[in-house]
Parts: C-alpha cells; structure tokens; sequence
C-alpha cells in the first residue's frame, strides 16, 4: 500500500509540476531554445538597472515624480 | 516495503492536500501566483528527496571525522556531479537563473563558521530542515537560532562598526547607495560593500576563456573542470585516508598483494555504497535544473525580472527593497528566507528598522513570510519530508531537550554567521555554486569542511570531558 500512496503523492506533484512547466515552456519557445545568452544582451545591464533606480529615487526624494504632482 | 499506519497516511495527504489547496485557490486569486506555486512545489520534491537520501551535509562529515563512515560525504559528491551535469544543460541555453559569487578568502572563512555550526547543531540548513519535517524538535530550534542570528548579524552596527577596516568603510561610501540605505552603519552592510562586491565574480567556464552559455564553456569548462575533477580529487582523498585500509586489509586476508585493480574495485564500491544519497541527488540535480528552467520561463511569461514586481502587481508592496526587489533566486536556497521571516516579524512587532540595512533593504526585502516566494519553498519543503517520512513510517515528534537545545542554539548561531558571510548556506553557497561551475563554491566547501573537523574534535574533547566528570562523580559515590 506504501507504494500507492507514494505513487499517488508522486502523481499530485508530477500534474502541477507539468501546469508549470506548461507555463513556463510558450515563452521559450517564442524566444528560441539556446538564444538566452542574445536575449539577455538586449536586457538592461546591471550598471543600467542601478543608474535607473538611482534616477527614480531622486525623483521621489525632490518631489518631481508624476504621482508627487511634480508637473 | 512496510504497511503505512492510517494515521500517517491521513496526515500525508492532508499535507499535500494543503498545498494542492493552497496552489487551486491562490491560482483563482490571480495568475501571477503561479509564481509562487513554482516555488512551493519544487521545495516539496526538495523536501521528499532530502529526506528519502537523508541528505545531511552535518551528518556527512560527523560520520567521515567521527567513525570513518564515508557513505554519505560520497553521496553528496555524487549528487553535486549529477547536479552539475543537469546545471550544464540549463547553462548551455542561456537560461540559468544562477548568478556566481564573489570568489575571495572570505568564502572559505565563512565555511569554517558554517562547518563548525552544523557539527554542533547536529545538521546543515537543508537537513534541519527536513528533520523538522520528521518532527525532530532539535531541528526546529536549529531553524530558528539561524533565522535570528541571520536577521541580527545584518544589522549590526555602532559598537561593532569599530571593527570595520577603514578601507572596506571607504570602498562602502564610494558605491553610490541612497541615503536610505545606511552604509556607514552595519559591519555587515559595509563587509558587502567594501569587500565581497570589489571581488571577482567568475565561473571556471570564463576562467578558462569559455562563455558560460556556451556547449564547451558549460560542459568542459563548468562541469569537467569546475565540477567534475574537483569532486573526483575529493572522492580520491576520502578513499585514500578511509576506504584504502580497509580494502588492503581485505585482500590481504585472502593471501594476495594489492594490485591497482584492487582499488578500482574499492574506489567504486565507495561509490556504489551510496546509492540511496546519490539517487535522491539525481533527482534533486533535475528538480533543480528544472526550477531554474521553469523560474526563467515565467519571468518571460508575466514580463518580470524579479517577483518584487510580481507582488507590488499584487498589491503586496510592503517590504520591497529599495530596487524594489524581492529575495528570488530562481533556484533551491534556504538560509535568506529563514532571516527575511525573522526581519519581517521584528520589524511588524518591535518596529525594528530592517529596512536600513543592504541585505534587507537594498537586495532582498522583508516582504509578509505569506507571500515570499522563497519562503513557500522553505514551508513546502519541511511538507514534503514529513509526506515522505509519514509514509515510511519514520515520522516522530521528538522533544528537545536541555542540552540539544542549547547545542542546537549554538550551532544555529555559528551556521547563521557562516551563511551571511558567505551570502549562503550549504545548497546555496555550496551544493548550488559548485554545481554551477562557480569556484567560490569550493573554497566555501574546503572551509566548511575544515569547520567540520574542528567541530567534531571539539565535540569529542567536550563529551569525553563530561562523562569523566560523571564517572568521577560515580567513584566518589560508591
């Protein structure tokens, strides 16, 4: 019996491992399979990301963002 | 295979159950939790692998220093290979969510803290986990030294700022931090800042010239070299000073001299000695893998790059960082959850400002423990061993006592030091780097495995210190 139940829990775990992965797989499969590292050279680069929230903050500290009312 | 009792059974599926609940009715919620469920559902079958390989770093090395029993440590190295070998294929596409650590001494030095704190407690970050799963109290009290020595070790400023070399306090200020986060205030915060960023931050891919996202760069220069020969140099050293004698013995017995194919023989039944560890190491190697694949996928799918984007969408935007991030691997890590649900506590009962601090609330945030995605692969993950040891009969609660608590307090407060200094634990600064190709991985594990040895010799001293103490008492009685 030990074995049904475990084959039961293996089966629970197998259904929404591959709702997952039927998720996850669409969004490959338009980019390309193996074309991550092109992708990822066109993603803003670490140094680009900082100086973007850098850029927020200080739109946030001054007053000036949208939100604030700044224009 | 044993009858399981109705009882544990019941409490097996009401587990997964639960979590079934949990992932149907979040999902009615709002597709974005899908994110979370990738999460939860992988630390489930981390949960039942580690328990079904009783896959203990702690345990490993007590037994290889203490007994000389190499079983476990070899199916570890096993598992790291295999884990490797699943880590090439993602790396190879370019869609690994892994990102490598700064390789310094520091790492090393950190696995000494991490190796002399797992000893003590009796178990690593991922096997007290489990055994929490199992109901051993021990554990539990092992998870919580670490979480609260994690949460306030990153806290830590004025007194222990005298501490601080003035070059890391001068590297820390250069780095451009907002005012909200108060680098001159936290050893820790200025450790990172002024030390652990200047370093390296390479894989033995790039070390060699290859690209990581490479088929050679991933299987030759990452898997063969960064993972394969070091483990197998490893695996060489453990037969040469604890399997070798025994083999020579053997074959003495039977009258002969050793010959080399003698110890091919003994080298692979080292190995084969360990096959329950290694096979729940191939699963874990592929569920990792795959959590990497599926975590890259749905940040294509929903546009993110990080689930802080995720849960401000949600509407949960408390405790985001200032980046407006969120602690998000995209693969198996233990330890920065357990400080973020400590962070989060303190701050919501005492008001304690984690906030201030780069750990907290540059990179990873205290978002609600409910709604952390690295925290429903932590819970789900002490869900799946308990599903896994209700239904081998092997499911105890076990009560803690005096003594193993204090040890537990101990070791969880040397593991939570080592884990903040090397930016992880045992899987994530260990078994996840190595496994990637990234060399700071292996000075952590050459550290925690030094911490080791000085941690069971250091047991030994204490225990035998103490029964003297009582058989001393015993003669004056008599």
């Amino acid at each position: 019996m030990t074995r049904t139940y475990m084959w039961i829990v293996i089966i629970v775990v197998m259904a929404f491992l591959g709702f997952m992965i039927g998720y996850a797989v669409p969004p490959f499969m338009e980019v390309g399979f193996g074309k991550g590292a092109v992708t990822q050279e066109k993603a803003l680069s670490e140094e680009e990301l900082q100086k973007q929230f850098e850029e927020l903050y200080q739109m946030e500290e001054g007053g000036g963002s949208e939100a604030g009312g700044g224009e | 295979m044993e009858t399981v009792s109705k009882k544990n059974r019941n409490w097996a599926f009401a587990i997964v159950g639960f979590f079934v609940l949990v992932s149907i009715v979040s999902y009615g919620f709002h597709e974005y939790y899908v994110y979370l469920q990738a999460y939860l559902w992988f630390g489930f079958i981390y949960g039942m692998c580690l328990q079904y390989g009783r896959f203990c770093f702690a345990s490993a090395f007590r037994d290889l220093f203490a007994v000389g029993v190499p079983r476990m440590v070899v199916g570890i190295m096993i598992a790291t290979v295999l884990f490797g070998f699943t880590s090439a294929f993602v790396n190879a596409t370019g869609w690994s969510t892994f990102h490598p650590a700064p390789t310094s001494i520091h790492a090393m030095i950190a696995g000494v803290f991490f190796g002399v704190g797992m000893v003590f407690a009796g178990g690593c970050a991922s096997g007290s986990l489990y055994k929490t799963g199992e109901g051993n109290g021990v554990s539990l009290m092992v998870i919580l030294s670490i979480s609260v020595t994690q949460a306030i070790f990153v806290d830590v400023g004025g007194f222990f700022n005298n501490f601080v070399p003035q070059s890391w306090k001068e590297s820390a200020l250069q780095k451009g931090l907002p005012p909200s986060i108060n680098v001159a205030d936290g050893w820790i915060d200025q450790y990172l800042a002024g030390y652990v960023w200047n370093q390296p931050v390479l894989r033995f891919a790039e070390m060699l010239g290859m690209k990581t996202d490479s088929i050679k760069g991933a299987f030759i220069g990452n898997l063969f070299i960064g993972v394969v020969i070091p483990a197998l140099l490893l695996l060489i050293w453990v037969y040469l000073f604890w399997v070798k004698k025994n083999v020579v013995r053997k074959v003495e017995k039977e009258g002969r001299s050793v010959t080399l194919a003698d110890h091919i023989q003994g080298f692979w039944g080292m190995i084969a000695a360990s096959k329950r560890t290694a096979l729940a190491g191939l699963f874990l190697g592929i569920a990792c893998g795959l959590q990497m694949f599926v975590i890259e996928g749905l940040r294509m799918k929903f546009g993110v790059k990080n689930a802080g984007t995720i849960l401000a969408r949600l509407g949960f935007d408390y405790g985001l960082s200032a980046k407006g991030t969120v602690f998000d691997p995209g693969y198996w890590y233990v330890t920065t959850q357990e400080a973020q649900w400590v962070g989060w506590t303190l701050h919501k009962i005492f008001g304690w400002n984690f906030m201030d601090n780069i750990f907290f609330g540059w990179v990873n945030g205290i978002p609600n423990p409910a709604f952390n995605p690295a925290d429903w692969m932590s819970v789900a993950l002490i869900g799946g061993a308990a599903v896994m040891a209700l239904l081998h009969n092997e499911f105890k609660f076990k009560k803690p006592t005096k003594e193993l608590a204090i040890w537990a307090i101990i070791g969880g407060f040397f593991m939570g030091i080592g884990s903040r200094l090397a930016l992880g634990c045992n899987v994530g600064a260990f078994f996840v780097r190595t496994a990637q190709g990234d060399p700071s991985g292996w000075l952590f594990g050459i550290g925690m495995i030094g911490g080791a040895y000085i941690g069971v010799k250091f047991f030994n001293w204490w225990t035998e210190r103490k029964m003297a103490k009582e058989m001393a008492g015993l003669e004056l009685e008599l």
